[in-house]
């Protein structure tokens, strides 16, 4: 019972750090522009986030099916594609790889402090707004849109809205991995793979 | 040594375990065939092991050891593949054999002789994903003139495969999955580009879309039609399209050179005009603020007619000379597809109404469609090719070339805005899902006979919406079938619709009754959908993700589901 309460909890977590993370690699990278974002505070950090109520609905829908999936440990990736509108070619992939520790061995399942977990997102939301000076610039700006991927397992339940896609991968692509965080049941890495100007 | 064998034994067991574990569902009985061959070999294999020192006559059941036993860079231990040893249940046997002999030769030899089995190998990345090679997996589709029945066993089949491997314990592919509604634009761009206010995003919030126990149902549907009506006149030709029905219950059919209106609630019909010629109409289509009636012409030019006061209203010509067999309108715009292949983006309004020519078919133009919020416009065409264009920069996004005949057939999804589904014709027969935005195509279907026309809708089992799609054909069958989207299996189907084939179909304003008319020269009207139900799953409310993932508020989402019609008041044709 204790532990269902601590999933849900950790999901949560994991949820509403997938919220803050895509509303501010949309700012930083310039997909939208900075008029439809509006600083909050979260995580004792200054944090944008959309105030554009479409976006704001994508955005809820998406998540909230992760969600779901989250909770039944469904899913175990969720990549934000910074897709070109002009050629359809990714430029640039954030990948969250979730990781459910409740499914790994659970002889190492020490407790982790939620301070910590805040601690930890922290140092990864900061890392994420710093990764602009060594992204390269996405040139044209405004012609950028992106699009999100979930890894489910294929028994997952599937809605309407989402379909199966390919791989999206980047060739020739440089790869930044970024701090983990983690909470009492799951384990987020983050990386970003890019396309290097030629 | 006898350590390393134990060792061995102990690997021989686990993988007499893990054999199951790391074999496909889909492979399950594949397995169980094999397995009956293996005890089958083994036993050969342990006759030819005692007669190995004697003699070559049973070389004939393992070619590798009588090449080997010749040569003499035998493969020593380490070239065996780890996995090889690991994934062969039936090494136990091979060792207790050899543990009768023991010498060392021997020992090499029966390693030898395991390299002779028909074992994959497999690289040991590939076992440790305990990945599932997915067209081992795929569900072959019945052919499509096969009654739904056999549909129906197709999918049991699929429901109980996924069962077993459920009830194994399996884990299978993992699917990447994309979100496919468009992301909105930002809001600078928004006021700039928004054509009308047709813009709408509501999706079903499909909790349970896909809960297969609902799936593996047949609808009924009736198979006679509501009504028949008398067609004379009408052109069996594929490449028009001479009925439309408008929002305003009133149905718009050419027969011959005249074009009459039907009443789909009284059930009169009037005359709206007549043209001179025989066969002069070779498209009809309702402006979207249903008032107007928009007729192309085999000569080339348009005509708008005012319903209301049944009057002409004006002539737009293209000054190609030749028929315009295709149109659809947005607000105050007409797309009208010619037989060389232009399509031309009118507006009535102006005096110079074309405002844009768009040249990029080789063929006919025999399909066009606008996205419900404008933003693209699908055409299809004679030379076989789907293209989808952007309106904003009138360029083509997207060419496709799967289709292997002319596509008429042409529909958008009403929830998801950029599912496009298309038809071909006679030599190609299947219908193609597209994702509009990346281009992809997401799916298939064979119907076995020509698409003519395709429409959206839904039925309801156990309160779950199920989205389906129509499809009417020619020969052989002259049906109207019923495929569910999901699976892509069909799900309903009226053989023998119409005595000819079926040339156009509409679906009436409340998205339930199909008017179906073919080269029989009859206009029959199916109840093939069942009424839109409201949604019962809703978001609502402003603040934060995370109020809303504990409680499902329910709201009332009606507002967002009906689509935002224009009013007629809206804008004046002059």
């Amino acid at each position: 019972m204790a532990s269902s309460i601590s999933l849900k909890g950790s999901t949560r977590t994991v949820t509403e750090f997938f919220e803050y993370s895509i509303n501010s690699i949309l700012y930083q990278r310039a997909v939208y522009p900075p008029e439809d974002f509006s600083t909050v505070k979260k995580y004792d950090l200054n944090l944008l986030k959309t105030h554009d109520n479409d976006l704001k609905q994508y955005i809820r829908k998406i998540l909230l099916q992760v969600h779901r999936w989250l909770l039944g440990g469904k899913c175990n990736k969720l990549v934000l594609c910074i897709v070109d509108k002009d050629t359809c070619e990714i430029t640039e992939k954030w990948e969250f790889d979730v990781a459910h520790n409740s499914k790994m061995e659970s002889a190492h399942q020490e407790q982790i402090d939620a301070t910590e977990t805040q601690k930890q997102i922290r140092a990864l939301m900061r890392q994420i707004t710093a990764s602009v000076t060594f992204l390269p610039e996405l040139s044209n700006e405004g012609n950028y849109t992106f699009n999100v991927l979930a890894y489910t397992d294929a028994n997952a339940k599937v809605p309407l809205e989402w379909a199966d896609s390919d791989l999206s991968e980047i060739d020739a692509g440089e790869v930044v991995q970024f701090k983990n965080f983690s909470t009492n049941d799951h384990k987020i890495s983050t990386r970003v793979s890019y396309r290097v100007n030629e | 040594m006898s350590d390393k064998r134990k060792a061995n034994i102990n690997l021989a067991n686990n993988a007499s375990k893990s054999v199951l574990s790391l074999t496909s569902p889909a492979k399950l009985n594949v397995v169980s065939s094999d397995w009956s061959k293996m005890t089958a070999k083994r036993s050969a294999n342990k006759v030819t092991k005692r007669h190995l020192s004697s003699s070559s006559t049973l070389s004939n059941v393992t070619n590798v050891v009588s090449s080997s036993k010749g040569s003499n860079n035998r493969p020593t231990m380490h070239h065996v593949p780890q996995l090889l040893r690991r994934s062969s249940s039936f090494f136990k046997d091979d060792l207790e054999i050899s543990e009768k002999r023991p010498s060392k030769s021997q020992d090499s030899d029966d390693i030898l002789l395991n390299t002779d089995r028909f074992i994959p190998l497999r690289s040991e990345h590939s076992f440790t994903l305990s990945k599932i090679d997915p067209s081992s997996f795929e569900v072959e589709v019945p052919p499509p003139n096969a009654s739904p029945s056999t549909h129906l066993r197709a999918q049991t089949k699929r429901v109980f495969k996924q069962n077993v491997a459920e009830a194994c314990g399996l884990d299978m592919n993992q699917r990447i999955l994309q979100y496919m509604p468009k992301p909105p634009l930002s809001s600078v761009r928004k006021q700039s580009y928004s054509i009308g206010n047709r813009t709408h995003y509501s999706y079903s919030n499909g909790y349970a879309n896909d809960n297969r126990k609902d799936i593996a149902k047949l609808r009924k549907i009736n198979s006679n039609p509501e009504r028949i009506l008398d067609a004379p006149g009408f052109q069996d030709d594929f490449y028009l399209n001479l009925v439309s029905w408008s929002k305003k219950n009133i149905l718009a059919i050419a027969l011959d050179s005249a074009l009459y209106l039907w009443n789909g609630e009284i059930g009169d019909v009037s005359l709206l005009v007549e043209f001179d010629r025989p066969g002069a109409i070779a498209s009809v289509t309702w402006s979207d603020d249903d008032c107007h009636i928009s007729i192309g012409k085999n000569d080339g030019n348009t005509e708008i007619w005012d319903v209301e006061t049944m009057s002409h209203v004006r002539t737009m010509r293209s000054g190609l000379g030749v028929r315009v067999g295709s149109q659809s309108w947005l607000d105050t715009l007409i797309a009208s597809g010619a037989k060389s292949g232009e399509i031309h983006i009118n507006d009535v309004r102006i005096k110079n109404h074309i405002v844009s020519t768009w040249d990029e078919h080789r063929g006919e133009v025999c399909g066009l469609s606008y996205r419900q919020d404008g933003l693209q416009l699908a055409s299809g065409s004679n030379d076989n090719t789907v293209v989808i264009w952007d309106t904003r920069t009138s360029l083509p996004q997207h060419i496709k070339r799967q289709h292997t005949a002319a596509v008429k057939a042409l529909s958008w999804n009403p929830d998801v805005s950029n599912l496009l589904a298309t038809g071909g014709g006679q030599t190609d027969k299947h219908i193609n899902f597209w994702n509009t935005t990346t281009g992809a195509r997401i799916g298939s279907i064979n119907t076995g006979s020509q698409v003519s026309s395709l429409h959206w809708g839904q039925s309801y089992s156990s309160n779950l919406e199920q989205r389906e799609i129509v499809a009417t054909g020619g020969n052989p069958e002259n049906a109207i079938s019923v495929y569910n989207y999901e699976t892509k299996f069909k799900v309903a189907e009226i053989v023998h619709a119409h005595e000819a084939r079926i040339c156009s179909s509409q679906l009436s304003p409340d998205g339930t009754t199909l008017a179906t008319v073919g080269g029989d020269e009859n206009l029959k009207f199916f109840k093939v959908f069942e009424p839109r139900k409201k949604h019962q799953f809703g978001v609502c409310g402003d603040e934060g993700i995370l109020g809303l993932l504990s409680v499902g508020k329910n709201c009332d989402d009606k507002s967002k589901r009906s689509p935002a019609r224009r009013k007629t008041s809206d804008y004046l044709i002059r």
